[in-house]
Formats: C-alpha cells, structure tokens, sequence
C-alpha cells in the first residue's frame, strides 16, 4: 500500500468516498424507494396537477413530463446534491499537487527516484478512481432503491450510468482545480476560483434553459453536459456524447495542468500576466494597509475580507441574474397564454405588478438562500482550523491573549461576512427588481436574504465546535456532509413518509418561504439561539484543547479527571 | 537566586503515544538553561506545556510562579517564544509579521527591534512564504527578543541560521543572560550549549535522565585511559580497581585500554608499579555525555536512568 503512490493517495481519499459515496447514495436510495408513495400511487388526475405544477417552473427541468416516473422524479429532485460530488472534486483537485506543496509533502514524494510525469499520473488516477467509486456506490444505492419499488423502473445499467455522469461532472472540476492551482500559490485560493468557476457553470446551464436561443450559452458549462445526459429518465437515457465531452474536459484540464506542473519549479507558479505588468492582487505585501495588523479583530477581518467580497459578488451575480430571468421567463409565459382565457390571471400573475406573484416566481430560487450562505460557513470553517492545522496559532498564542479572544474575533469577522454577503445579496434583486421592472415586498425580501443569516451562523458555530474535535482533513467532508443529509431530509422527508421529528431534524426546513409567507421569526430565533450555544460551547472547548491536537476524549477526561482530582501542587 | 521555572513531576500523554513522564525541574531566574534530547524525547511537549499551548495530564508547571495553563495570559506577558516549527502568515512580510505580533503584545521598544533586525541582517520587506528557512527563523528571534522579555524560551534556536548568525544569536543569549534575564532553550548542537547555558537538562523517553551544571556534567569522572608497557599488560592488576569499568588489551597486548569512573589515583600507582612507559587520558566532551544518555546508558552506571536514580544524579526534585 505505501509504496505505490497511487494506493497511497487513493488510501487517503477512503473516507471522502465512503463518505460521499453512502451519503449520497442513500439519499439516492429514499427518494426512489419512496416514490411509489410520493407520485406512483397517485391517481391520474392528481399526476395531472403534479405535472402542472412542475410545468410552471419547467426552465429548472427540461423534461417535466418525465417527472411522473421513478427516474425523472429522482433526477428533477437530486440533481442539485448530486452535483455537490464536483465540491470534494474540486477540493481534492487542489489538494494533490497545490496543498501537497503548501506543506512540502511533494519536496519528499519528488526527492523519491521516480519521474515527476508519475508522480503526478499516479495522483491524478487516484483522485480520477475515487470519483469512480464514489459515482459506483451511488449508482448501487440508486438501483437498490429501485428494488423497492412496483411503478416505472430503471435498469441497473442506467443506475450505475448516472454515478459515472456524477464522477465525470465530478472529475471535469477536479482536473479543471488541478489547472487552476497551476496559477495560485495557496490550494484554498485554487479551490475558490474552481469553486466559483463550478457556481457560473450553474448559472450559465440554466440561462440555457430560458430559450432554445440561450442553448449556446449551455454548452460553455460542463453542468450543461450533465444535465443533457439523463440515464435514469426514460425518454431521454445516457447521452455519450455528453459523457465523452465531459471525460474530454477532465482530460483537458488535468492534462494541461499537469503540463504546466511539469514544467515550473515546484513551489512556484504559472504568471498569470507578462513580466512587467502587476495585477491588483499581485501587489507587494508591504503595500497593505498596517490597519489590519493592530489587533486580532482586526487581523481578523482581514483574512475573511477577500472570502466575503468573492461570495458578496458570486451571489449577488447569480441573484441579479436570475431575477432579470425570472422577468424574462413571466413575459414568455404571457406571450404564450396571450389570446387564451387564461391570459387575464397569467398577467395578473407575471405581469410583474403582483408581489404576491413575483414573489412565487423567486422564492424558488431565494430557497437556495440558506444552503449557499451554510456551504460559505462550511469554507470559513476551514480557513479557520487550517490556521491552527500549519501551527500559526502557536505565536499567536503565546502573546498574552486569551484563546477566547483568538477564537470569537475570528467568529465576529466571519459573522460579519455572512452578514455583508445576504447584504449585497439584498441589493442585488432590489436592483435588478427595480432594472426589470418586478415589484416584490422589500420587507420580505429582507426576511428572505438577510433573515437566512442564522442559518450560516449555526453551521458556523457547529463547524467551529466540530473543529476542536476534528481534524481538518475530515472536517469539511463531515460537515459537507452533515449538510447534505439535512438537505436530503428536508427534501425526502415527505415522499419518504418519515415521522415528523425526522423531519425536524433538517435545519432548512424552518427556514420556510419567507418570500411569500415571511420569516418565521421564532424558527429563526430557536436557529439563531442554537448559534449561540454552539459559539459558547466552541470557545469552550477551544479554551481546553490541546493547540494543534484533536481529540474529544482527553478534553472530556481532562473535565472529568480535574473534579475528581482538584488539588494539583500550585 | 529565584526559579522563574518550576516544573513539578509533569506528565503529558497523548491517548496511548507517550510525551513525557513525571519531568521535574526549575530553572534559575538570569540563568540560561539548555534542554537537550533525542527527537521526540519529549523537549517540545515540555515546552508547549510551558507556553499553555498544551494541557497537563499530570503534574503542575509554572513561570514567574503562575500557573501555565490557568493563567496563561499573565505568563505570556513575561515570556518571549520561539517555537520548533514556525508557521506564520505566508502572505505577510517579515516588517507585517513583527509589527503584528508588537501590537499584539505590547510594550515593543521599536529602537530595539530595528537594532534586532539589523544585527540579524533581515529584510523585512519580503514576504514570510519568500524567506529561507534561516530568515525564517530570524523572524522568529526578532519576535521572541523584540519586547525584552523577562523569560525567553527557544526550540532549537539556531535551528537554519549560518554561522554569522549564530554567532549573533551568541552574543544576544550572553546579553540578556548579562541583563538578568532568562533562557530556556533545547537544543541539539552541544558546543553551543556548552558555551551559552549555565545549566543542561538531559531527556529521553520522555523522561529527564539528568539535569546539572554544564560544568558538572563535564567534570565527571569519566576518563577513557590507555596506558602502554614495556612488556604484556598487566590487565588483571587493573580489573580490580574499584573506579574500573572496563579493561581491555591493545596495541599487540603490550596496552591496556581502561574506562575509569571517578578519580585516577589507584591507575596512576598500579600503572607506576608495572612499569608503564606512557599515559594517555581522554576527557569526555558533553557530546560523549549525551550521547551515552540517548543510548540509555548513564556514565559508570551501565543501564538506563530510572526515576530512583534522578536524585542520586542531580535531577532536583
């Protein structure tokens, strides 16, 4: 096992893929297990309506009539987590050559008499077959849910041809962070532009699906490939083309990427504009402003600034965007009903004076609103247990300030991102709502987006508290996927036929649709009060832990052992 | 003088790997103390509990005579820290660094800090990612020294520095020793330690095998001793001495190679007897010192250091 670079690599990525690959999976596993008492068992009549409701929004899935049976429902429910895989993809992408060099783990694997091409080739396989295996285990979770089931099947060929779409989506991002770390010097910057870069690829697939005119604008977005290819929905079935164009992608990036590598000094990069000319990013460090170096908080700040801006612009792009379509797709419908009886309530509905209508037009969409600001909690998260991981808390440490002071600046700054991210998020509709002409009630507009603040700060503070615990390299997957679990619930719950405190026990249920029905204020305030606990119990345990170790029992013996033996020599 | 270091039969583990086992010691206020030791023999994880960065599993530590870990804020506002391994900021430069950590702690007399950088040769203006590992450390001097501390303690402080620079870390140790302040450090170049400290700690395992003045560990009486006749030596004559360790033969039998513990007296009057023709002693350097400790053996002794023998061997309890 470690003498082969690939099984070793692979031998790290274990609990990413048993990880990503069961949890996943067995949400894959309840949506279709439930669906004959979910959609197979209604009757025609209520099928009709289903499928109606379904038509409404149908820019979101291109295949409406399909809906109504096991596969196409599955895929119009699970296609967002399914597409989540890429996250690790992209995240892993970054780590095998980029981290590996932040710590100088390549410097030795590099000092071994092998090539650097293997080397490389070796890790790169790894990440590529544990994507496999992750997209195999979803497949086998997907096919052992259509075992359960009497209405309309899908073969197991196809259930296992949807896991290789959700790896080769997956390893298209990965290869494309591989090339992205070619140009950054830190592995949390190249997972931030892939990341970005995976946001605007969604986006750019669903302006595709306003107008067969946008179709163009699609094919520039590997998300657009996926979802083409649709193995487990009857009328359509897999789509090699798309397949091969997605391989072709991760072969690409990777390719290139490795090239790149190849050809650089290791722990250098690839300058991104010719010698003479500096980028705003590329400024002397000893141009910044002293400001940020007069105390923790303000140092703080600092380090969550540049991750509050990207996430301020992404979701303010993406909001902007899709409220300047939801205009769009309301003068489409109207044009379409224009000259029938129902044109009356169509206008009445999408002719953009209705808060009330407008508002059912975006809350889908502003439903996303709690999972983008909890998946950045999950990434400030990071930043902060990698800090203690490299050891740069020790100095900090040992100048006289408290660890609970160390701890809550860096939940004050990141706190004060979140905020400024739903801030600009605000804005944005407001803006384009004024731009495209939509009325909305900007009071429940606010509930909507800053309202959805809670829901980050609770990740936030059980992330902080999970990182005394844990290590960084689990950290992140077992909240990701913590996240997608209470997703996963909070969408299969119903179909499913769950008890009700299962249903509960999904934190994005209680976020509602503000948009339309305003903000449950006391949902927020039990959300916003858990937060509390959660950042009480995080310094807490901050206070006794051992500074780069992590372990829950020797802090729980340590409480336990000092009330049993209280007099230690002073 | 005062111990500004009181360490009292301190253990640290983690799970089932051990860090160190009922350590006992102090260090003397305007002292410097070196604490050596094989890798993972522990010095680190004594170190850490001293600055608070870990918890003690056992056992108590204090500075200044305040608790290290229930009043850790209070100890660090006498401590100067440099840690084994230094991990800063990668996108900050070394002036962005000091200036950070001087407003952090307060109370830097800038004067001195830029006095502390020229000695040192660094240029601040580079970033901490640019630096190689001896500018690297010198960030780290910088910041242990800038706000006059009255306790420095340094893992491996010459850790990548060249010679030069060593050298200036020499005489900024013999400074601060002359201001009556303290340092505590480990370290692995022995010479260094024999020049700088007053005093040496020796661990292993874990556990600490020796503690003395530099002086005393050097002064043992420990010789390695070939005496050479005009005929076959006489090697039974010497095997029952009682400060004799060891006999053997050399140079074709007419040598005998003899480790002595302790004084010399009953040798030189048996070698005399026998007519020996020549003498030759060699003292042990503090690396022979140490070295027999790493291998578990204490000089004249034979076996490993056991916590019943500590006293006996100067450990101060």
């Amino acid at each position: 096992m470690r003498r082969s670079i690939f099984l070793r690599t692979l031998w790290s990525f274990r609990v990413a893929i048993l990880g990503w690959g069961v949890g996943v999976g067995i949400l894959m596993f309840i949506v279709v297990a439930a669906f004959d008492s979910a959609i197979g068992s209604f009757p025609p009549a209520t099928k009709a309506e289903f499928l109606l409701a379904f038509q409404s929004v149908g820019w979101l899935w291109d295949y409406p009539k399909a809906v109504v049976s096991t596969g196409g429902y599955a895929t119009a429910k699970y296609s967002v987590i399914l597409m989540l895989v890429s996250i690790w993809g992209l995240l892993a992408g970054s780590r095998i050559l980029r981290g590996q060099e932040e710590t100088g783990q390549l410097d030795m694997l590099l000092s071994l008499p092998r090539s650097r091409a293997r080397v490389v080739a070796e890790k790169l396989g790894a990440l590529f077959v544990a994507l496999l295996l992750i997209g195999l285990i979803i497949g086998l979770f997907t096919y052992a849910g259509e075992a359960r089931i009497t209405s309309t099947k899908f073969s197991f060929a196809n259930a296992l041809l949807e896991g290789l779409m959700v790896s080769l989506l997956a390893a298209s991002f990965a290869g494309l962070s591989v090339l992205v770390s070619q140009f950054t010097r830190r592995r949390g910057t190249a997972a931030g532009i892939t990341g970005a870069l995976f946001a605007l690829a969604i986006v750019l697939n669903s302006v595709s699906l306003i107008s067969p005119a946008y179709d163009w604008v699609g094919k520039l977005s590997p998300v657009y490939y996926f979802r083409i290819s649709k193995p487990l929905v009857e009328d359509y079935g897999m789509n090699w083309g798309a397949a091969g164009v997605l391989l072709l992608l991760a072969l690409v990036f990777a390719g290139v990427g490795t090239a790149l590598f190849l050809r650089r000094d290791v722990g250098s990069v690839i300058p991104v504009a010719p010698a003479g000319v500096s980028l705003p990013g590329a400024r002397p460090a000893a141009s910044q402003g002293g400001w940020s170096l007069r105390s923790l908080l303000a140092r703080a700040i600092a380090l969550e600034a540049p991750r509050a801006l990207w996430w301020s612009l992404g979701l303010g792009l993406f909001y902007f965007i899709f409220t300047i379509i939801t205009r769009q797709i309301q003068l489409d419908l109207i044009d379409s009903f224009k000259g029938t009886t129902y044109e009356p309530i169509i206008t009445a509905l999408a002719g953009g004076q209705s808060a009330a209508g407008n508002a059912f037009f975006l809350s889908l969409l502003i439903g996303f609103i709690p999972v983008l600001i909890t998946v950045m909690a999950v990434t400030q998260v990071n930043g902060w247990e990698r800090v203690e991981a490299e050891g740069q808390l020790d100095l900090v440490l040992a100048t006289p300030q408290t660890r609970a002071k160390a701890i809550l600046t860096r939940i004050g700054a990141a706190t004060a991102g979140q905020a400024l991210t739903l801030t600009v998020t605000f804005g944005a509709i407001l803006l384009a709502a004024a731009i495209a002409g939509l009325t909305l009630d900007n009071g429940k507009l606010a509930q909507a987006t800053l309202g959805a603040l809670p829901w980050g700060l609770v990740v936030l503070s059980a992330g902080y508290l999970l990182a005394t615990w844990i290590r960084r390299s689990l950290l992140v997957t077992v909240l990701s996927l913590l996240l997608a679990i209470s997703y996963g619930i909070g969408l299969a719950s119903d179909a499913a036929g769950w008890p009700e405190w299962v249903k509960r026990l999904s934190i994005y249920l209680y976020y509602g649709n503000p948009l339309i029905t305003g903000l449950d204020w006391r949902a927020a305030g039990i959300i916003l009060g858990l937060s509390v606990v959660f950042t009480a119990l995080a310094v807490w345990g901050f206070a006794a832990k051992d500074i780069g170790r992590w372990s829950f029992l020797p802090n729980l013996g340590r409480r336990l052992g000092r009330r049993q033996q209280p007099a230690v020599a002073s | 003088m005062a111990a500004i270091i009181a360490v009292n039969d301190l253990t640290k583990s983690y799970g089932r790997s051990r860090g160190v086992t009922h350590v006992t010691f102090s260090v003397d206020e305007g002292s410097v103390f070196g604490f050596l030791g094989p890798n993972g023999a522990g010095k680190t994880t004594t170190i850490r509990v001293l600055m608070g960065l870990l918890h003690p599993t056992a056992g108590h530590a204090s500075i200044g005579g305040l608790d290290c870990w229930a009043q850790s804020v209070e100890v660090k506002k006498l401590v100067g820290y440099l840690p084994g391994e230094l991990s800063l900021d990668p996108g900050l430069t070394g002036g962005q660094i000091l200036e950070y950590f001087a407003n952090l702690r307060g109370g830097v007399d800038k004067s001195y800090a830029e006095s502390l950088i020229a000695r040192l040769e660094l240029d601040t203006t580079k970033r901490f990612r640019e630096y190689s590992r001896g500018n690297k450390q010198k960030v780290g001097l910088v910041q242990a020294f800038m706000h006059k501390p009255k306790l420095l303690i340094l893992d491996e402080p010459t850790s990548g520095l060249d010679p030069l620079n060593q050298q200036e870390f020499y005489k900024l140790a013999a400074e601060t020793r002359a201001d009556g302040r303290t340092i505590f450090l480990s370290s692995h170049i022995l010479p260094e330690v024999e020049h700088t400290c007053d005093r040496v700690g020796i661990i292993r395992e874990g556990e600490v095998v020796r503690i003395d003045e530099v002086s005393a560990l050097k002064d043992l009486r420990h010789h390695e001793v070939e005496i050479i006749f005009a005929g076959p030596a006489p090697l039974d004559a010497f095997k029952t001495l009682p400060n004799v360790t060891s006999v053997a033969a050399a140079n074709g039998g007419n040598a005998a190679r003899l480790t002595v513990q302790g004084d010399l007296r009953e040798v030189l009057r048996v070698a005399a007897e026998r007519d020996a023709v020549n003498l030759t002693t060699h003292e042990p350097s503090l690396e022979d010192i140490f070295l027999r400790y790493y291998d578990g053996h204490q000089p004249g002794q034979g076996a490993p250091a056991t916590s019943a023998s500590k006293e006996a061997s100067g450990v101060r309890q």
